[in-house]
């Protein structure tokens, strides 16, 4: 049966808090959770004759799965795209400073922040070096390779080695969030 | 479902929940009230879209008609508010020429059985009004088919879809009374009056999408009040020149350092391989315009000379600039949404005002005669104070590279 107008306004009070809390842990920035959950919301209105469940739990997880298209949409162009807001002509909400220090609160992503540059600083200074070039300066394995004097090989190794150190890290910390 | 939540510590996604339910309340009602209507479109397949009270756009719908004459919804699934009375059918004196080259444009007037005016818009041939369908075919439209019905000012602008973006045309209409005693249509191609017709009618078809013209008209009423509505224009939308399709503001949050501006097509162009003849065909994406978060900047802006096929360094979420004509291109962000009041350009003929969308963003498309390095940009900010710079000023560079300007 589609929502209506208070069965969304019930959808948003029982997941919106959650809601944000999920996309901070995956995207790792507050502002881009909150853009990402209205627009979650915002979809959900405009689809909402093709919701065909019966209930609370149907409906939350109809609303996940519109969520976890809007992340995969965010991974692959990096912002959000508001078509959903703009149908509507809403504005994502804005958020003051101690709001979104709340989020990041919420989600553990400040414990993750800092535990992921603490596990930067303890890799060797040749792996954080291959590392930087190839994530932040988007550089070749023959770029970083010529860069650092090392054959193309190694380069990858040092890449991938310090990615997986960094994996784990982030996964420690996630588990201990979640717990 | 989990207990409703006090969203106490986060005020603002308090807010937005009001303002989602109150803007799912008006859309839903707006189904209600549409449903008759959005059945006959389905039934008697026309590319338009409609805009009744106040300035909107809606994007088209296409498909095919049949037969010469276009039939008539069943009279048992519409409204009385939106059944007109054959006999008050009245085709207003004011003709706009079409831009594709097909018979003039005009608005139909009749009235519904409750008293409300209802409009159509069309085309005329011989005398007969109707209109030409994607098959170059000319229909009649019987009186008994109306676009939309209302009552005082009726103001609106109608998608004509096409196969090409080129071929696209908006037809800006109004009823505004008797008492009107002028109306201007206002586009990017500059201010030109409006013939006025019975009941203070008018019509004007132009190229392209609505934004594409950033269209407004003002109407002056008899006793020199001024009505002003837009039909196409948005702090957020960016015109291009001479009707070519308009841009999108975007801001986005990169990462917890930067804030970045990007302009995009407003309108998603056709695919290129799909409209080989389309001069507009084929996505584009500009190079961002970063400012830091936390730095001393309240603003940043880079202007950037760009041409037909340039792209960024390959990489992920790669800039192009497909199929459009060279432009030189302003892009700005404010460091915060609110920082910024307004923004003038001078450097490239007279002063050009902008004011910035409601997220802080702001551009400005040019000739490409106009050297980036010569605009000057002023920034009233917030508190009234002035900040004056040009390209370049506050930019951070994006991290990514096939982002940043080559």
């Amino acid at each position: 049966m589609p929502l209506d107008a208070d069965d969304i306004a019930d959808l948003y009070a029982g997941h919106a808090r959650q809601l944000v809390t999920f996309f901070a842990r995956r995207t790792y920035d507050a502002e881009a959770a909150v853009e990402l959950m209205a627009e979650t919301f915002a979809a959900a209105v405009a689809g909402r004759a093709g919701f065909r469940g019966r209930g609370d739990d149907a409906a939350a997880a109809w609303l996940y799965s519109i969520a976890r298209n809007r992340l995969s949409d965010w991974l692959r162009h990096a912002y959000v795209e508001r078509k959903a807001l703009s149908r509507l002509g809403l504005e994502p909400p804005q958020l003051s400073d101690a709001e979104l220090e709340r989020i990041e609160e919420l989600a553990g992503t400040a414990e993750l922040r800092a535990e992921v540059a603490d596990q930067l600083e303890e890799l060797a200074p040749d792996h954080r070096a291959a590392l930087q070039l190839r994530v932040v300066q988007e550089c070749s394995y023959e770029d970083i390779a010529a860069r650092l004097g090392i054959s193309e090989q190694t380069a990858r190794a040092r890449v991938s080695r310090a990615l997986r150190a960094l994996g784990r890290a982030v996964t420690e910390a996630q588990a201990g969030n979640h717990a | 479902m989990p207990d409703r939540e006090d969203l106490a510590d986060l005020p603002g996604l308090a807010r937005f929940g009001v303002a989602l339910h109150e803007a799912a309340r008006s859309e839903m009602a707006g189904d209600r009230a549409g449903t008759a209507m959005r059945r006959w479109l389905r039934g008697a397949a026309l590319a338009l879209a409609v805009a009744l009270g106040v300035a909107a756009t809606a994007a088209a719908t296409v498909a095919a008609l049949r037969g010469t004459v276009i039939a008539a919804p069943d009279a048992r699934i519409l409204p009385a508010e939106q059944t007109s009375l054959d006999s008050s059918s009245l085709l207003t004196a004011p003709r706009s020429p079409d831009p594709a080259g097909g018979p003039p444009w005009a608005l139909r007037l009749t009235r519904s059985q409750t008293g409300q005016t209802c409009t159509t818009v069309g085309q005329v041939r011989d005398g007969v009004f109707g209109i030409v369908g994607e098959d170059r075919v000319f229909r009649r439209i019987p009186p008994a088919i109306v676009d939309s019905c209302g009552r005082r000012l009726l103001l609106g602008s109608r998608i004509v879809a096409a196969p090409t973006n080129r071929a696209t045309r908006s037809i800006v209409f109004g009823v505004a009374g008797s008492a009107t005693r002028r109306a201007v249509l206002v586009t990017t191609g500059g201010r030109r009056p409006l013939a006025l017709g019975e009941r203070g009618t008018f019509v004007a078809a132009l190229p392209g999408f609505p934004e594409d013209s950033a269209a407004r008209v003002e109407l002056t009423a008899g006793d020199g009040r001024v009505t002003r509505r837009s039909l196409g224009a948005s702090p957020g939308l960016v015109p291009d020149i001479a009707g070519a399709p308009a841009w999108q503001l975007v801001r986005y949050a990169l990462g917890t350092r930067r804030y970045c501006a990007r302009l995009g097509d407003a309108r998603r162009p056709p695919d290129r391989s799909k409209a080989p003849g389309d001069p507009h065909a084929g996505a584009s994406m500009l190079p961002t315009a970063c400012i830091a978060r936390r730095g001393t900047f309240a603003w940043a802006a880079q202007a950037l000379r760009l041409r037909s096929g340039e792209r960024g360094t390959p990489g992920f979420d790669r800039w192009r600039y497909s199929n459009r004509p060279a432009r030189t291109i302003l892009l700005g962000i404010a460091r915060e949404s609110t920082l910024v009041r307004r923004v003038v350009i001078t450097g490239a003929g007279a002063p050009r005002l902008l004011t910035p969308a409601s997220d802080g963003t702001f551009a400005l498309v040019l000739p490409a005669s106009v050297d980036p390095r010569a605009l000057q940009i002023s920034v009233v900010l917030k508190d009234g104070t002035t900040q004056r710079g040009r390209s370049g000023h506050g930019i951070v560079a994006d991290p990514v590279a096939s982002r940043r300007p080559r």
